[in-house]
């Protein structure tokens, strides 16, 4: 059968097969037939129009409902892919394994479900390939072969624990199957069997349980009154002291009597383990022949009696009186080895109290019996002496539901004993009880109210008993009033754990005259955010009330305040919470007891805990118009720090917050839906002092005008904001900033909504977006122009915009982008489209760039230009002497400071010494100097707009005081400097690096180091080894979940003395060798990254190296890759993450 | 029949800072009014309570109909509008139902336990005898709001009850639980998440289905007709006798296309849809089971036109009807063990009913509220939905699951103008009359159920969100949105399809929000052996074995042939449910991505009838702290693994390790890997492939030495299965084996071998083995929170049964994970 092909040749013949029909699609009239039997339209039945249509797209290679088009296009695609994929492989001739690849590939290709239409048998072995050879932690790695090796008598090359592992799992399959086969002919029982073990986590005896993982026990037997035989083995590995293995034989006996009559059962089992132990060594070099039969025997008995039809089994005094039942009563007594127990288990027992006989405050406040159920499971031990196994615990609730002296209701009494929660503590007994008030009008509910005993059986404060009464708090305190002209509700809740209460009541009173609603919201706090103790308490209280009238049609409709004592107020939080309607929260919220929860989270977030400052402020409602057109509510809010308490700082302002809302409605007072205008503003501005930030953010949102079908939905931010200080910036932005500007200051809410107007035109959604920024850079401005049309799944997309920035230092200079695209899609994808970019720059030098696109389906052509032209316009700068500039800031005494000596006794207290202008300084401490006006360690290229004079490079190496031979070596001190106020910086860099950078100030001068004070304390060492999970194996399925032991072990110090002087380590030579001990002793410091540069194939050092001011700095460093000329192949990288 | 006016409810629905709702079914069109109260309350009449508290709010709804006597509403009071309410968190509170305002949950004998002398009125004396709501005669039924803070959460969940499987529902064990604690606020559950299957509308008690069948008509009060074919005639009344138990298969493989495996008893109309939830959540509606007479329905000539679209199991005994019912394994005896086991559920719906009414109560769909398999491929969805019998199974299922499960989840959706509320219009509209129904054409219902073709805006929405005070649950709709490929696909599909980002915002959280809850009905993670190896092994070997004798095969290839054989066995997908999200990896990568924007997730999940606990750490790019996600499952509720396959597990550690996996570890990049492998070594083409993909997804073991890596990969992930812990033997934990007098010294082995082979000998002859991972009996999840020194940890209790086939539950598996960042270091390729 020469001609015959193998199995090979005949997968690549269906391959080609299966290739050339990708080509024709799905023009096959036989796949037409089958798909049309797959769905449901039988042979030769007339066809409907709408089936005929079904069919055709089929046909054509559509899905009958339209429902993936793209799907399929994506499978094809795909299978193209594998065919591609294919042929590189074919031609790769160091890739190796080409068959294993090629079976891969072909699955890949036969899994897409086109083909598996046409080629089940590719298809279904492709799958089995994709998953034998795709998972990597499964089956790549079983090896069965190593077993089959052994069964055939081939002897393994070594005999290692792991070796043995992996033959015992592999026979621990033959119980198992043994098992399945004789359930399956309802043998239960006939076998059973334990592979493994599951050791403690804490397990003393780890080497044994690392075997016992691979021990086998079998038990044979038929079960129930006949004896069963146990063999186990273990496998003895060559490390202790085999190969061999261990065989051991026992055998128990169970038998179970039970009494229906009397409700009596009895289980009895009788065993012994190890009856007869072997040591069976494999070849001559693994010992001798062992043997033992010293068996291990065990006595199990127990007996129960259970009642009969729903009855106890036994009662303990009279059915119908006060009594105790038990369900369910069980002893037993066990014997083994060296332990005996005695076991006692009671099931379904109750006390139950019946108030017939009881005495008369029973009767009266009993109206049922009361039946409290437990259970009990008792165990004496001579290993572990009594314990008690809680089931349902001990406890009693006692409905009572009786008002006493009209006022207090109570609902039930909880009697509990179970085990204590508080550490060191045995038993705990709670009282506690569900309680009701009502006084008058006012009503109170309460949970869980009461006390807990907790109790500890040792010498104590009891003397033969330590306990400890403790409060039980309730969860929470409902509230509620319902008199005829007040009413409202509220609740406390209370989480003693965490130190946090909070409340809130709404009421409102409803008279002829007066119709006031009062909110109030109050949050304490008794544990500070650090844990420890102490307390803060804010509180806010709002009034509302029918119009009083101002002047100008103003009128005033509520008034409120907050105070905050211990809270501050988080500025950036607030802002930032505008876009998800903080405000609406803080400022007379609408519904504060249902929104109570959120209300509560969000004031501890804008509200921080913050010690010792204080927040007040009023706010109010204001009306216009009548009926009310416009509402505004506002509040002013103060914070002051240092304000409360005992402190060593005085009191100080830190911040004012303006924060409102603006609601304009028209008509007004009518519902949603009838209201042709809304323009709703938030808005906040802040002043705070430390650094000093002047900041005011508006926010239009929820706002349109007209109705449907014509409704004009508008909104977007303003923000403002100024910082001094460290990193002063000024910004101005109207619906946020140009997309490729980076360098947004901190503080401000992101993202900045666009200014926006939405509104459709029949079925076509217009938006209108803009921006305007201006930065100490720059000015920034841009618009964005959307249609879109859709009709179910085919949509028309447009749009058309602009962005442009102006940078007005160093020189004028912008920027413009002009864009546009439009496109047909189906279903979101792309069918049809056209795009173009035109982008400009200039003054002097002059760039345009962009392109033209025009896509349908898969082809895209695409026009690029880039032309440049003109030269860069030279502006006419000043010059500027730094060293002057330099040496004046030496001279300034403002720049200079001392610091007293940290961390070390400073041996002498000063007095405080009136000095004038001068600067002390104590002698130990140290002396530093900055200043803003020049970076040193950088070469200047300019300063401001000026040229520079003279030197262009400062560094402070040493100071001294004194004489220069008393030089000391300075600690460089970093500031941020505007970078681009000193180095001439592309616009690109402009953009995307932070404006501000760290650059060298000054310097520090003094000595910081000191030695350590007395002699330390002896310890000795404990150390405890716990693997919780188990460690990554690579030889899986056979890895063991091993060392799960868990042990704390102490080293005494003269362990680690000795070790450390008999170790490896002090013996070394290298330990001599002078040159791995440091020269001086250096403190640590942590700093920013250092920078390095990179080849970018490689990620090694790519040989540019980076001064120590460029290293820190990113747009330095990239000027210096730059100025290498090599910046297509090189990038720059953290240090640590060089290659 | 007689029907009591409560056929099913009180169910507490949803309970959020907006509104306090209810759910209930009547027989007849009312005014339901709800009632809430602070604290427990003893009812002292319709609407009034012992103590004399006033109410704290009140709302009420006129019930809507789905048939002559099939009134449901979901009462909502609305906690926002004036006077507000104040249901404080963590509280214990009571409510009361009123119908008419006159009658109310005491009135209708639902707070006290049914006598055999002291029936409700117009329940069957077969009915299971209905417990007191409120655990105590009078006592109104009560409910704990969610917890203010995260410690004090406590959520439990379930899944999967099915009425013919063996042993007790543990919906009766969460009852125990409620009960237990009932006046203990800080303990009992304050959501309860049901994580689908509900009801197996495909695989259910034959003795149930023929009384199914009757309550449905009886709640339609009309005729319903079910098409079995492409004609308009094909189509036949709902009854015993045209549409009989085990005579269905045929209908469901051939006529409505599905690829549910049990067949016999599935579910077809409306009503018996809506029976089946009125049984499930209610003792009052259960009736006499089938007799023999409705399980073996004997043709005959007056069902001559129905009997060509019908199985005829007959047909295996010779075509002898007698033959088939005294057949000792398909006859009348084999069918008395499955009644048995749909008794003893039936005997257990009283206490699931009161779990049900005690706690806030969430549901989603998974697939047998519908069918086996609904939704699972494009192929699937090709065939199913082109068929009349097809889509109406779907529609009746859908529908059902809408009005009894989807509207109580979201009231405010259901009465709000948009598809939701068109939903229940049209539900009306097609049950209108007194029949035939449907009653009006039904092509607007099935855009609002999202037949294929419907665009996304016509559709009714199934997920939701609650907010508690200090943590946000996004209930997932895995099911309707799926994503299923082209119409000829067998792929496993995107669960969440186009809708991730709707269905689940990026995080974190806002407003102080701690905790994100998401409850996904099939698991997110799962032991990696399931998920990966052995559901795709089983399906590539059945289409395998399928197809295999074809490839040796010698012989010309006849198109028409082999693709009728593709078509006919490569089922392998459907055979084994190959739709987890692990079976689309791209898929459950984007929804990682997604999840671990928030720092701390916990998912609930049922589905796979075992319950577990993982973690998944995952770490983005070189950030140092990476996302906590925390996978709960608690599966089934009644289902389970058959107890021969389940022991395997517990006789076997080597098995128990096998199911978790080694630890699974995985490294991406988005776009190609960038490893890189010394030259001239190999490494597999499945793994060479996995570098090459988008998102480049690798393991980190099994790389040949040598190998680096570019840079910090874009994410990294690991995956934990959590043990339990606990020793000692105490409630329920396993029990300590007896100590060993020594360890194993290597150079003197024999002593210590010795004594581990007799300790194991011991232990297998006398203590229970129990596994510390996975729970293959029948459960319900209880989660709970505690403060570990500021950061939170969970507790996961799965209760299941104290014995075989025993009544009470134990703690048998706790699992504690904590919630905070793990601080191990990131998976890392290891330098070899």
């Amino acid at each position: 059968m020469a001609n015959e092909p193998n199995i090979f040749e005949k997968i690549v013949a269906w391959f080609k097969e299966a290739s050339d029909w990708v080509q024709h699609n799905l023009g096959d009239p036989e796949i037409a037939s089958a798909l049309r039997q797959d769905l449901g339209l039988k042979e030769g039945a007339e066809l409907s129009p709408a089936e005929k249509v079904k069919f055709a797209n089929l046909k054509d290679g559509l899905d009958p409902n339209k429902i993936a088009f793209d799907a399929t296009i994506a499978e094809l695609a795909e299978a193209i892919q594998g065919f591609i994929q294919l042929g590189e492989t074919l031609r790769d001739p160091v890739s190796g394994d080409v068959a294993w690849d090629i079976a891969y590939l072909l699955g890949n290709v036969a899994l897409a479900d086109t083909l598996r239409l046409r080629f089940p048998a590719i298809y279904a072995l492709g799958k089995l390939t994709l998953i034998v050879s795709e998972d990597p932690a499964a089956l790549e790695q079983f090896d069965p072969a190593l077993l089959m090796k052994i069964l055939r008598g081939e002897a393994p090359q070594d005999a290692s624990a792991k070796l043995f592992e992996r033959v015992s799992n592999g026979l621990s399959l033959i119980p198992t199957i043994l098992d399945l086969l004789l359930q399956k002919f309802e043998k239960e029982g006939f076998v059973d069997y334990f592979y493994g073990w599951d050791p403690l986590p804490a397990s003393p005896t780890p080497r044994a349980d690392l075997a016992s993982a691979r021990a086998l026990t079998m038990l044979v037997g038929p079960g129930q009154g006949f004896p069963r035989a146990a063999v186990t083995m273990v496998g003895v590995p060559q490390t202790d002291g085999g190969p061999g293995m261990i065989l051991s034989l026992g055998g128990d006996f169970k038998q179970k009597f039970t009494s229906p009559a009397d409700g009596l059962e009895a289980d009895f089992q009788v065993g012994a383990a190890g009856a007869l132990t072997l040591y069976i060594p494999f070849g001559d070099a693994a010992g001798d022949l062992r043997a033992d039969g010293s068996p291990d025997v065990f006595f199990k008995l127990g007996v129960s009696k259970v009642g009969k039809d729903h009855k106890p089994a036994f009662t303990i005094g009279e059915a119908k009186e006060s009594r105790l039942e038990f369900g369910k009563i069980g002893g037993g007594v066990e014997f083994a080895k060296d332990r005996a127990a005695v076991l006692l288990n009671i099931e379904d027992a109750a006390l139950v109290v019946t108030p017939g006989k009881a005495d008369s405050f029973l009767k009266k406040i009993l109206s049922d019996d009361i039946r409290v159920g437990f259970n009990l499971r008792m165990k004496l031990d001579s290993a572990s002496g009594l314990t008690f196994e809680g089931g349902t615990g001990l406890a009693v609730t006692v409905p009572i539901e009786k008002t006493i002296a009209g006022a207090l209701t109570v609902h039930h009494i909880t009697m509990g004993l179970g085990p204590s929660s508080r550490p060191q503590q045995d038993l705990a007994l709670e009282a506690s009880g569900a309680f009701g008030l009502k006084l008058g009008p006012f009503q109170a509910s309460v949970d869980r109210l009461g006390f807990t005993l907790d109790m500890a059986f040792r010498e104590g404060n009891l003397g033969f008993m330590d306990a400890t009464l403790g409060f039980k708090p309730p969860n929470g305190i409902g509230l509620l009033l319902d008199a005829s002209v007040i009413k409202g509700g509220g609740y406390l809740y209370i989480d003693p754990a965490k130190g946090e209460y909070a409340g809130v009541l709404e009421l409102k009173i409803d008279l002829p005259a007066v119709k006031i609603g009062i909110k109030a919201i109050g949050v304490l706090t008794t544990r500070m955010p650090d844990g420890s103790d102490g307390w803060a308490l804010l509180l806010l209280i709002y009034g509302q009330f029918p119009p009083i009238q101002l002047s100008w049609g103003f009128t005033l409709t509520g008034l409120g305040g907050m105070i905050g004592l211990q809270h501050g107020i988080n500025v950036d939080a607030l802002i930032a919470g505008m876009s998800t309607g903080v405000l609406d929260d803080i400022l007379f919220p609408a519904n504060p007891v249902a929104d109570a929860p959120r209300i509560i989270n969000r004031l501890r977030t804008v509200f921080p805990v913050t010690p010792r400052a204080l927040v007040l402020g009023p706010m109010l409602e204001i009306g216009w118009g009548t009926p009310q057109i416009i509402s505004i509510r506002m509040g002013v809010l103060l914070q002051l720090d240092n304000a409360l308490g005992q402190g060593d700082q005085p009191i100080s302002f830190s911040r004012v917050v303006i924060l409102g809302q603006v609601l304009a409605q028209l008509p007004p007072g009518v519902k949603a839906d009838l209201t042709v205008l809304k323009l709703l503003v938030d808005f906040v501005g802040a002043i705070e002092v430390n650094p000093f930030r002047i900041s005011f953010v508006a926010r239009l949102r929820d706002s349109y005008a007209g109705k449907k079908p014509l409704k004009v939905d508008f909104g977007g931010m303003l923000v403002v904001q100024a910082v001094f200080g460290d990193r002063p910036s000024f910004v101005i932005a109207a619906g946020g900033f140009h997309p490729d500007f980076r360098d947004i200051p901190p503080g401000l809410p992101s993202p900045i909504d666009r200014l926006f107007a939405a509104f459709p035109i029949s079925v076509l959604q217009v938006r209108i977006e803009a921006y305007f920024a201006v930065t100490p850079a720059s000015i920034q401005a841009g618009a964005k122009v959307s249609l879109k049309a859709g009709f179910d799944w085919i949509s028309l997309e447009a749009t058309l915009g602009f962005d442009a920035i102006c940078y007005l230092v160093p020189s004028f200079r912008f920027d413009v982008k002009i864009y546009g695209s439009a496109a047909l899609k189906f279903k979101g994808h792309n069918i049809a489209g056209v795009a173009f970019e035109f982008r400009l720059e200039g003054p002097g030098q002059w760039r345009a760039r962009g392109f033209g696109k025009f896509s349908i389906l898969f082809w895209d052509v695409e026009v690029p230009f880039d032309e440049s032209w003109g030269e860069s316009v030279q502006v006419e700068q000043q010059s500027t002497n730094a060293q002057a500039l330099v040496a004046a800031e030496l001279g300034r005494a403002g720049n200079w400071t001392a610091q007293m000596p940290i961390g070390v006794d400073p041996l002498v207290n000063i007095a405080r010494i009136d000095a004038g202008d001068l600067l002390l300084a104590h002698p130990l401490g140290t002396l530093t100097f900055t200043q803003n006006a020049v970076p040193f360690d950088l070469d200047l290229q300019k300063i401001g707009a000026n040229r520079i004079e003279g030197a262009t490079r400062f560094s402070i190496t040493e100071g001294y005081i004194g004489t220069p031979a008393a030089a000391q070596p300075a600690t460089t001190l970093q500031q941020h400097f505007a970078i681009g106020e000193y180095r001439n910086l592309s616009d690109s860099d402009k953009l995307s690096n932070p404006s501000f950078q760290a650059l060298t100030a000054g310097a520090r001068f003094g000595s910081t180091a000191y030695r350590a004070g007395p002699a330390a304390v002896d310890q000795d060492f404990e150390y405890e080894t716990l693997y919780l999970e188990p460690e990554a194996e690579s030889d899986f399925p056979f890895a063991r979940i091993r060392n799960r032991e868990r042990l704390v072990a102490t080293l005494g110090l003269d362990k680690v003395g000795k070790a450390a002087r008999q170790g490896a380590a002090a013996k070394s030579a290298l330990r001599g060798d002078a040159r791995l001990k440091p020269a001086a002793s250096t403190p640590i410091s942590v700093g920013d990254a250092r920078l390095a540069t990179a080849r970018t194939d490689t990620l090694q050092a790519s040989g540019i190296v980076l001064d120590r001011v460029a290293a820190h700095a990113p747009a330095l460093a990239k000027d210096a890759v730059l100025r290498s000329g090599t910046n297509t192949s090189v990038q720059i990288v953290e240090q640590f993450e060089l290659a | 029949m007689p029907l009591p006016l409560i056929l099913a409810g009180p169910i507490l629905r949803r309970v959020d800072a907006e509104v306090c709702s209810v759910w209930i079914a009547l027989k007849r069109a009312a005014t339901v009014e709800m009632r809430v109260w602070a604290g427990t309350q003893l009812s002292s009449g319709a609407g009034t309570v012992v103590s004399g508290d006033a109410a704290l709010g009140s709302g009420q709804a006129q019930t809507r109909r789905f048939g002559a006597n099939l009134h449901i509403a979901v009462v909502s009071i609305d906690l926002k509008t004036a006077p507000p309410v104040a249901l404080a968190p963590g509280a214990l509170h009571s409510y009361d139902v009123l119908i008419d305002g006159a009658a109310s949950l005491r009135s209708e004998g639902l707070l006290r336990d049914e006598t055999e002398n002291l029936r409700i009125d117009g329940v069957d004396p077969k009915a299971p005898m209905h417990l007191a709501l409120g655990y105590d005669t009078d006592r109104l039924p009560s409910f704990v709001t969610p917890a203010a803070t995260i410690p004090a959460l406590r959520m439990a969940h379930a899944s999967c009850r099915r009425t013919n499987f063996h042993g007790y529902d543990a919906m009766g064990w969460l009852d125990d639980f409620i009960k237990a604690n009932k006046t203990t606020p800080a303990e009992r559950p304050q959501q309860l998440f049901l994580t689908g299957d509900q009801i197996y509308a495909d695989d259910l008690g034959t003795a149930l289905l023929p009384m199914l069948t009757r309550l449905g008509a009886d709640l339609l009060g009309g005729e319903e007709r079910f098409p079995v074919g492409e004609a308009v005639a094909e189509e036949f009344p709902l009854t015993v006798d045209k549409f009989p138990p085990q005579r269905r298969g045929k209908i469901i493989h051939e006529q409505a296309r599905l690829s549910t495996t049990e067949t016999r008893n599935h579910l077809l109309g409306f009503g018996e849809f809506a029976a089946m939830y009125c049984v499930a959540w209610s003792s009052r509606a259960w009736r006499a089971l089938g007799d023999e007479a409705s399980m073996f329905v004997d043709l005959g000539a007056a069902n001559a036109d129905i009997a060509p679209f019908l199985s005829q199991p007959e047909s295996e005994f010779g075509n002898s009807f007698a033959a088939w019912k005294a057949d000792a394994k398909h006859g009348v005896v084999a069918l008395k063990d499955e009644t048995a086991r749909v008794e003893l559920y039936r005997d257990v719906v009283p206490k699931a009913a009161r779990a049900l009414a005690n706690c806030s109560t969430y549901m989603i769909w998974d697939d047998h509220e519908v069918t086996d398999d609904w939704n699972l491929t494009g192929r699937w969805l090709s065939r199913v939905y082109s068929k009349r019998p097809g889509k109406a199974i779907v529609r009746n299922g859908a529908m059902a699951y809408g009005l009894f499960q989807g509207w109580g989840n979201d009231p405010k959706l259901f009465a709000a103008d948009g598809n939701n509320k068109d939903f229940l219009d049209e539900a009306v509209a097609l049950y209108a009359g007194n029949g035939p129904f449907p009653a009006a054409a039904s092509a607007r219902m099935e855009e609002i159920l999202g037949f294929p073709g419907t665009a996304a805006a016509k559709r009714a929405k199934w997920h939701y969100r609650i907010d508690g005070p200090r943590h946000r649950t996004i209930v997932l709709d895995t099911r309707s949105l799926r994503d299923t490929g082209s119409a000829v696909s067998t792929r496993s599909p995107k669960l969440l399809g186009d809708s991730l980002d709707t269905q689940i915002p990026n995080g974190p959280l806002s407003d102080g929000r701690e905790l994100l809850v998401v409850i996904s009905a099939p698991p997110v993670l799962g032991p990696n052996l399931f998920d990966k190896v052995m559901q795709p092994l089983a399906a590539a070997v059945k289409d395998t074995s399928n197809a295999i004798s074809n490839l040796l095969k010698d012989g010309p290839y006849v198109a028409k042939q082999e693709l009728r054989r593709a078509l006919k066995y490569t089922d392998g997908a459907e055979a084994f449910d190959f739709e987890s999200w692990a079976s689309n990896e791209e898929h459950q990568e984007q929804l990682f991505k997604k999840l671990a924007s928030y720092s701390s997730v916990v998912l609930l999940s049922g589905d796979v009838h075992f319950g577990c606990t993982l973690t998944l750490d995952y770490w983005k790019g070189s950030s140092a702290t990476p996302a906590r996600i925390v996978q709960l499952t608690s599966s089934g509720a009644r289902n389970g693994w058959e107890m021969y396959l389940e022991s395997q597990f517990r006789k076997s550690t080597a098995f128990q390790d096998l199911l978790g996996g080694v630890l699974v570890e995985r490294v991406a990049w988005n776009g190609a890997a960038k490893v890189n492998v010394p030259a001239g070594l190999h490494i597999g083409p499945g793994r060479r492939a996995r570098m090459k993909r988008s998102p480049a997804l690798l393991p980190v073991i099994g790389w040949p030495a040598g190998t680096t890596v570019t840079g910090t990969p874009d994410w990294r992930w690991r995956l934990k299965l959590v043990r339990d812990t606990r020793t000692g033997g105490v409630n329920g934990a396993p029990p300590d084996p007896p100590p060993l007098a020594s360890d194993i010294i290597p150079s003197a082995s024999f002593a210590g071998y010795l004594g581990l082979a007799k300790r194991h000998a011991l232990t297998t002859m006398t203590q229970p083995r129990l596994l510390r991972s996975l729970m293959f009996l029948s459960n319900v999840g209880l989660v709970s929170f505690r403060d570990a020194g500021g950061s939170i940890t969970l507790t996961h209790r799965l209760l299941s049964a104290t014995a075989m086939d025993a009544q009470s539950y134990g703690v048998n598996t706790l699992h504690e994970a904590s919630l905070a960042p793990a601080t191990d270091n990131p998976p890392i390729l290891p330098t070899m």
